[in-house]
């Protein structure tokens, strides 16, 4: 049974992505009346996070809804035509899930035991999980059926970003005062790997001050360097003859040390050896203009991850009184002429000035090219950090190719603290653009840095590891032990992150296009692309929003509570003992106002 | 979420300030916008309309050592259709499930959004259940005692409300308050720490004096 819609609007949005929430929350905050709705259970798309149950779930539904083909044919009036809406699920491919652990009962009964006399050591931060008396044995040990278990504790990215402190996200966020729905987490380190090694890259000034692997020399020409991206960017005479060439011609002439030069290429701009010198100056600028904001790197993660985000967007829509529905299929569009008219959805017939629609929903028929830069992902549930450090870690790692036909790999490695997974593990991101398969692509990545092979039964892990990867309390200590055990081998399989649990997926390019023909009216709104940050969809939703409402403004900031009068309103709030909060509500709020001509 | 500070209170004492996030739930028409005007600005309007702009307030309650500072998420009609988004529960530390008493259904529901709560939300989260319109009272069909009881079984905190008549609307929320935990653990409550807000005057003052090592 499917709820009646009222059937007129002036902007319908087809799909919870990013694009797609923005461009919502921008109509319905200057009073247009907007429908949003979503074929899925979930928000977000492919923007979207899910707990552990909830991702096992999306890949029962991809696998089912692939074979679903439903043949419409609707009442038309004279002039119409209707193109039937494609399926969202058929462009993700190359699903690869792979668990490297057991079930508990396969646990060998000794492995069980040793745990049980271990727990009595536990740190006091460590927690508690559930009341259930079974899982006391194995409060360190991983196993499949407890990964399950504690469903509700992960949250995990299918398009993994982070926002530039100084991006155009986080100006938005701010200035529409949407930023007051969500929380961030500051990511804490920006590592590069160097002679087959990861260290830390060094962002603030203090920071490369502090640094010891570096020399005075080097620190001195390194902030030369910065200071010349920073001032005029790729505009600065200093770049002259070399803007179209690579970034790593123009370094080559500033006889920069190794150690510099692999800074500022691999960590800094995050450059291969094709990227160009214009956009290597202007990576490096958007990175030092983004540092010392928000904690010591330039970027910042959302906690309970990316999908977060467009929900936020989509609450705001709400609020200025966009109606939500999701479960509600777009069933196809109904064009006339030039100009899309309406939309069939669940039997009914809903009209419309704009139609804004995420690509995976798009009719096939209105669709130029599916785009060139498809996505490679692989996530992995890993029981230590990449990377040992003090405390608990937010890591970005930018990895670039070894050799001819890889693509660079973008890594984001998230611990419990942004509420990715529970505590003793961790969530690694991995993206590259794809080439091949995502398993292939990433392959020669996590081989570096992951033990992705099956945990022998009988072999027992140290487990103290990953607890002084992420107790806070009381990890110092065990820190130490581990050290004399195992002096340096960084890299060796004892400290390599053993994976618990793989999953492998190929996401669709979001550099598709509509063709020619395709009604004016229509807005396509791109799935995840291949950059770190959110850039792309902000301005993809502000250029969408300019050619629909050109004199209007773009996400205004939203009043704050105490600004909000009603209508009527003089009767004072409620006394409470030693209430104080009468007579602040007097600010006029215009935009309620106009709202209510 | 609960962020303390001390704050000059009107009698002239210091005392300890906590906020939290307190989320409004149940079916479209039972009254919840209605409920939290009463309280936040002491109306009520008969022909309420679902309110635009306005899904988001605050206010005040004092208790004798602290004051307890309530930030109010409205649904912003996102129920309506069955289509409350997950962010919406995130880091709340309390929840009013309103019901109409004169409308089963809207009970039935109410029992739905509560397992919602017990499955989504923070497992420390206080939540009180609201039965709406008891000026109502010849057309009640929800009967006071089977609320309590299902209430009694859940762990809620029960009251029967009015918007109209303020019957109950400041106590509920006065009841929530002090069942909150104000110790220094508040701000850990479902997690083990803490984003941050993102706001305007931040990013002025250098960071060089916590940078790591």
């Amino acid at each position: 049974m499917e709820d009646d819609l009222p059937t007129e609007y002036d902007v319908i949005v087809v799909g919870t992505g990013m694009t797609e929430s923005i461009v919502a929350a921008a109509a319905s905050r200057i009073g247009k009346k907007v429908l949003h709705l979503d074929s899925n259970e979930y928000y977000g798309g492919l923007w979207a996070t899910f707990n552990f149950d909830g991702l096992q779930k999306w890949m029962e539904d991809l696998k089912s809804a692939a074979s679903e083909n439903k043949d419409f044919k609707p009442d038309l009036q004279d002039g119409e035509q209707f193109l039937q809406a494609s399926n969202q699920y058929s462009t993700i491919e190359n699903i690869v899930e792979d668990w490297f652990i057991s079930n508990d009962e396969d646990l060998p009964a000794v492995l069980a035991k040793n745990t049980q006399t271990e727990s009595s050591e536990e740190p006091s931060g460590a927690e508690k999980v559930d009341d259930d008396k079974s899982d006391k044995k194995d409060t360190k040990h991983w196993s499949i059926d407890r990964i399950k278990k504690e469903y509700r504790r992960f949250n995990i990215d299918l398009a993994p970003k982070l926002l530039f402190a100084r991006g155009e996200l986080v100006e938005l966020l701010i200035s529409s005062n949407i930023a007051r729905y969500a929380e961030f987490r500051a990511v804490s380190r920006v590592a590069t790997c160097m002679n087959g090694k990861l260290t830390q890259v060094p962002c603030s000034r203090a920071d490369v001050f502090a640094n010891k692997t570096v020399s005075v020399i080097e620190k001195r020409m390194l902030m030369q360097l910065l200071t010349s991206c920073m001032d005029q960017g790729a505009d600065s005479p200093e770049f002259d003859g070399y803007r179209d060439k690579p970034f790593v011609e123009y370094l080559n002439t500033k006889k920069l040390t190794p150690i510099v030069k692999h800074y500022v290429m691999q960590a800094i701009a995050m450059a291969t050896d094709k990227t160009s010198c214009r956009d290597g100056v202007n990576n490096t600028k958007h990175f030092l203009n983004s540092l010392g904001r928000y904690g010591n790197t330039p970027f910042l993660w959302p906690m309970y991850g990316s999908g977060e985000l467009p929900q936020c967007f989509c609450r705001l829509c709400a609020v200025f009184g966009g109606v939500y529905c999701l479960k509600r299929h777009l069933d196809g569009v109904v064009t006339s002429g030039d100009k899309c008219k309406a939309i069939l959805s669940g039997k009914q017939r809903l009209t419309l000035e704009h139609l804004v629609v995420g690509q995976g929903h798009l009719p096939p028929e209105i669709v130029a090219s599916t785009g060139e830069n498809k996505i490679s992902r692989g996530i992995f549930i890993t029981d230590r950090s990449i990377m040992k450090g003090e405390k608990e870690n937010l890591t970005l790692l930018y990895y670039p190719p070894e050799e001819a036909g890889q693509e660079a790999v973008t890594i984001i490695e998230l611990g419990p603290l942004t509420n990715a997974c529970p505590q003793g593990l961790f969530i690694v991101h991995m993206t590259c653009k794809r080439t091949k398969t995502a398993k292939e692509d990433l392959a020669y990545v996590v081989k570096k840095f992951l033990k992705a092979e099956k945990l022998e039964k009988n072999v027992s892990r140290t487990p103290t590891d990953s607890q002084t990867q992420t107790s806070i309390a009381g990890g110092e200590s065990v820190s130490k032990d581990i050290e004399s055990k195992n002096p340096d081998d960084e890299n060796s399989n004892n400290t390599m992150p053993q994976v618990l649990w793989s999953l492998y997926l190929n996401l669709p390019a979001s550099d598709i296009k509509l063709s020619e023909s395709a009604p004016n009216n229509i807005h396509l709104c791109s799935g995840p692309d291949l950059n770190l940050d959110f850039d792309f969809a902000v301005n993809q939703a502000k250029e969408i929003f300019k050619s629909m409402y050109p004199d209007e403004d773009f996400l205004p900031r939203a009043p704050d509570p105490e600004e909000i009068i009603l209508e009527g309103e003089e009767a004072p709030g409620p006394k409470f003992e030693g209430d104080n909060s009468n007579g602040e509500n007097e600010k006029q709020d215009n935009e309620k106002a106009e709202k209510e001509e | 979420m609960a962020s303390r500070g001390t704050a000059q209170r009107p009698n002239g004492t210091q005392g300890k300030i906590c906020q939290f996030k307190l989320v409004l739930l149940g079916e479209s028409a039972v009254g919840k916008s209605s409920l939290v005007l009463r309280f936040v600005k002491g109306q009520f309007h008969e022909y309420q309309e679902s309110t635009i702009g306005a899904a988001f307030l605050t206010q005040t309650v004092c208790l004798e050592e602290t004051t307890v500072k309530f930030e109010i998420w409205d649904t912003a009609g996102q129920e309506r259709y069955h289509s409350l988004a997950p962010m919406y529960y995130r880091g709340a530390q309390a929840a009013i499930v309103v019901y109409d008493i004169t409308n089963q259904d809207t009970f039935t529901r109410a029992t739905t959004w509560v397992k919602e709560l017990q499955r989504q939300a923070s497992p420390s989260i206080v939540i009180a259940l609201a039965g709406n319109k008891a000026d109502l009272g010849n057309k009640r069909v929800v009967e006071y005692e089977e609320a309590q009881a299902y209430a009694e079984e859940n762990g809620l905190l029960f009251m029967e409300t009015s918007a109209k008549t303020a019957m109950n609307v400041n106590d509920i929320f006065l009841a929530i308050a002090k069942k909150l935990p104000k110790n220094e653990q508040t701000g850990n409550a479902g997690t083990s720490g803490q984003g941050r807000r993102l706001v305007e005057s931040e990013g002025q003052k250098p960071t060089s004096g916590n940078c790591c090592k």
